[in-house]
């Protein structure tokens, strides 16, 4: 890395001064998102800067390849896993939050293209007003968490019961490489061609970035396709005395495939929500969520999910057990934060027949280590969201994060439900500290092809360096 | 006084889920497009917005970093805050008592109350000596004037020889319900004119009032939004015992600062020894608003040719949910009210609070620019505010963006069409 104040002088050249900070503190405000992993080792980095468009972000990668800089990319701030490499403090941290624009709503290609910046709220609302809707509405974080962060991360999103993982619903990418050229994914490798299927021209390289934690480039516009908007919906929910008949009617549901949203609430997780129904015997809710452009197609839905849940023993509830996440959707964990505490992730995939195995072993060890916890101010939520044809467990991990003994606490159980996951054959989408002792760890040669990739790609490994186990240097 | 907020800030910043909807959040459902002012106004760092003014008292909290190597950057991003309340407004950390409210959650339901850390981390600065010397000024002012201009105190009430009747001052002649002009109104050669309105339709509407002239101290509201906290404890235990001394029961406020201050800050930090005064604390709108509905004004509603926008001032509005007060009184005009996109709980900062009227750091553009320009985009004509720190920063803002639209107080309105 070259000197701070040359490299700052650089960075103003191109963003404008105002947008480009070497203050300490300014820097310290930065060294921080959702997660508890960062505060562990919490370093800020060098110089922050906070690029206006896609050429200025070129000449900032440009800059940083040049002079070997390692640069963090940064959207909303709201990762909860520790994906941000080593923290690296030498390095340029890039504010993705003004590149946040919707380069276009394409409707002869049914899809919309925005820069990476943009909040998954805004974009779901300019759709909306413009009568389209997406597949995938975003994490859970969606008001904050920005649409390239959901990308590089491979997130999982309302609606992917119904659309699947972020992954699914990308159409084609536009990528700065660490050089800083830019590769455009899809059919828009054809310069002549619209944004309008990925599968095209040759390999699927919009997948090579997917996940990919911004490794091997920054993801810089995204297009993901979209709908018409849809003005009906409805929402059931049925709770369960027990776990097999509850799964059965999960797996019914989701084999079906007809609903946006399939939530399985257990336990600890319905202690949350609906503490008079554990108080009934009940283990078990499941909630649904349907969304469609007419009324006959939504009711038609909604018949067939009803019966199905009748036919396994679901005994009906409020349906606003299911409406409230939907119609608030981006607004709960705050507010459960509020109530018990800061939260982590442990969701990960498990098969569609296989997620009740893995279910029983991850609720058994919390139950195991419920007196400590209790002690410890620490708490679980277990939630399964259906996606597509995968089941899906989390558990999240509440802390009281103002006591160094909870977060211990709940760092430990976290890693510990993550290992009963992972070795009940489960499978991580978005990548993370949590995640690489069961998953890339344990296969070299799949993690030799990502660190042969990345040199090919990256051969100062300027882009966060670190991530996914590759190595901070060659 | 300062352990109190200390011990409450401490138990908000570790309450902070992170999640940046205070920077960034844009929602559909109630017209959130913009939660902080200063992502536009300023570079839009994190040290500007709350997340990470937030993140930062917590490396302060536990030792990482020290106040003394505070740098001026941060300085300037601290005090660039117009307390405006909006990141509080719009974080999800609630109350689990008031979930029954929601999504019509009102500010005290927030669990992290914003406003609070940053006014922690300004008396930390002003502990340590290092406000901007634009602040150090000011509060120079508060103290040896005891208003921000650095007037002579005795000028605080000459503004009533400006009217065609009399007003009684309660330190001579007795009387129990104060009306409480604050620091800006009787000085600002703009805020006055409004001042008077408000004064002659109080009248009007048979309301006994009287006011202190120039024994009346200042609220404490602007210093304690400054970080000078020892200053207004001193401010508001001077009030308290004027209070007693002329057995006021009743205040009506100019200022929505004073308001707010009055409403919540001296019950949280003077407890019994204010809440023995019993003294019931109104803004004018709400006794204005009052008046209309009991039909103690005369009014012709001859406006219904004039289109006019209400900008909600964020410490009535936002911080005490008085919403319908000022809309009642600019609907009895019979005046066509547009509402700005942002208006309610989403109102824009005019610029003016938490010391914004007096310092800004460098910026990009000013939000009482872009406020104006907002209120010309709904095609109205006049634009009217209920606030004298509003309506200054406002009319500012109406000449450097060269917009064509007319301020008005709600009372100057309402005087054009009172009989």
């Amino acid at each position: 890395m070259q000197n701070t104040q040359a490299l700052v002088q650089e960075l103003a050249r191109i963003v404008g001064p105002e947008y480009v900070t070497d203050d300490y503190w300014a820097r310290c405000s930065y060294s921080m998102d959702s997660g508890m992993f960062e505060l562990l080792d919490a370093k800020p980095p060098a110089v922050v800067v906070r690029p206006g468009s896609i050429e200025e972000l070129q000449e900032i990668v440009r800059i940083a390849n040049k002079t070997k800089t390692p640069i963090y990319v940064r959207g909303g701030g709201t990762s909860g896993a520790g994906t941000r490499g080593t923290r690296i403090q030498e390095s340029i941290l890039i504010d993705m939050t003004r590149l946040n624009r919707i380069v276009e709503i394409d409707e002869e290609s049914l899809t919309v293209t925005a820069e990476a910046g943009i909040t998954w709220g805004r974009l779901n609302a300019e759709l909306e007003r413009r009568g389209w809707r997406l597949g995938v509405k975003g994490p859970y974080s969606g008001y904050a968490a920005c649409l390239g962060g959901g990308v590089a991360y491979n997130s999982v999103a309302y609606a992917s019961t119904r659309y699947g993982l972020i992954a699914e619903e990308v159409i084609s990418l536009k990528v700065i490489l660490p050089n800083g050229d830019i590769l455009v994914t899809g059919t828009a490798t054809n310069p002549n061609a619209k944004r309008y299927y990925r599968y095209a021209n040759g390999p699927d390289l919009t997948g090579l970035f997917i996940g990919s934690l911004g490794v091997f480039g920054i993801i810089a516009e995204v297009t993901l396709r979209m709908y018409p908007k849809a003005d009906y919906s409805a929402y059931g929910a049925y709770a369960f005395k027990d776990y097999q008949r509850a799964h059965a009617c999960y797996y019914d549901w989701l084999k079906h495939w007809i609903a946006e949203d399939v939530a399985w609430y257990f336990e600890d997780g319905v202690s949350v929500m609906t503490p008079e129904l554990y108080e009934q015997g009940y283990v078990s809710l499941l909630t649904y969520v349907v969304e469609d452009v007419t009324e006959d197609l939504v009711n038609a839905r909604k018949k067939l999910l009803d019966e199905i849940a009748l036919r396994h023993g679901g005994a009906p509830q409020s349906p606003e057990y299911a409406s409230q996440g939907w119609i608030y959707k981006f607004e709960l964990l705050p507010r459960w934060a509020g109530k018990i505490g800061m939260w982590q992730w442990t969701c990960h995939l498990q098969s569609a027949g296989g997620t009740l195995r893995a279910l029983k072993a991850i609720l058994g060890y919390i139950k195991s280590r419920k007196r400590e916890m209790d002690q410890k101010k620490v708490y679980s939520a277990t939630v399964s969201v259906a996606e597509r044809n995968c089941g899906h467990i989390s558990t999240s991990v509440y802390y009281d994060q103002g006591n160094p003994e909870s977060v211990k606490l709940a760092i430990e159980i976290a890693k510990e439900i993550a290992r009963i996951g992972m070795e009940a054959g489960g499978s991580t989408y978005k990548p993370g500290e949590l995640w690489y002792p069961y998953t890339i760890l344990r296969n070299p040669v799949y993690r030799e092809t990502l660190i042969k990739i990345k040199k090919a790609l990256d051969p100062n490994n300027i882009m966060n360096p670190g991530a996914l186990t590759i190595p901070d240097k060659w | 006084m300062i352990d109190v907020l200390e011990e409450k800030v401490r138990q908000m910043v570790y309450r902070c889920t992170r999640c940046g909807y205070c920077r960034l959040m844009f929602r559909a459902r109630d017209n959130t497009e913009r939660v902080c002012p200063l992502m536009d106004t300023t570079s839009g760092f994190e040290l500007y917005t709350a997340r990470g003014r937030n993140w930062i008292a917590r490396q302060i909290f536990e030792g990482k970093l020290g106040i003394e190597k505070m740098t001026q950057d941060a300085i300037n991003a601290i005090y660039a805050c117009f307390i405006c309340g909006s990141c509080t407004e719009h974080c999800l950390v609630l109350d689990p008592r008031s979930w029954e409210r929601f999504p019509e959650n009102v500010y005290d339901d927030h669990l992290i109350i914003n406003d609070e850390i940053t006014r922690y981390l300004r008396s930390l600065i002003i502990e340590a000596g290092k406000p901007p010397s634009e602040i150090r000024e000011i509060l120079r002012n508060y103290q040896h004037f005891n208003n921000p201009y650095g007037k002579p105190r005795e000028k605080r009430g000459e503004w009533v020889n400006m009217l065609d009747f009399k007003v009684k001052n309660i330190a001579e002649e007795g009387g129990e319900t104060l009306l409480y002009t604050g620091s800006i109104a009787p000085y600002d050669e703009r805020a006055v004119k409004a001042l008077l309105a408000i004064a002659k339709t109080l009248k009007l509407a048979n309301v006994d009032y009287g006011i202190l002239g120039s024994q009346e101290i200042d609220s404490g509201a602007e210093v304690y939004d400054l970080g000078e906290f020892g200053l207004f404890e001193e401010f508001a235990k001077q009030n308290l015992e004027i209070f007693k001394k002329y057995g006021i029961s009743r205040i009506i406020t100019i200022s929505p600062h004073d308001y707010n201050v009055f409403k919540k800050y001296y019950p949280m930090f003077f407890k019994e020894d204010w809440s023995k005064l019993n003294i019931e604390v109104q803004h004018y709108t709400q006794v204005i608003a009052e008046a209309i509905e009991n039909k103690k004004l005369k009014i012709k509603a001859n406006l219904s040719n004039k289109k006019v926008t209400y900008h909600d001032p964020c410490y009535l509005g936002r911080k005490n949910s008085i919403y319908r007060d000022p809309r009642i009184i600019i609907s009895s005009t019979g005046a066509n009210l547009i509402e700005m996109k942002l208006s309610r709980h989403n109102s824009y900062c005019c610029g003016g609070g938490g010391g914004g009227k007096w310092y800004r750091p460098p910026e990009r553009t000013r939000a009482e620019v872009e406020r104006v320009k907002q209120a010309k985009e709904t095609g109205a004509e006049i634009l009217v505010v209920a606030c004298p720190i509003c309506l200054t920063m406002l009319e500012d803002g109406s000449k450097t963006a060269g917009v064509d639209i007319k301020l008005m107080d709600v009372a100057e309105l309402l005087m054009t069409v009172i009989q």
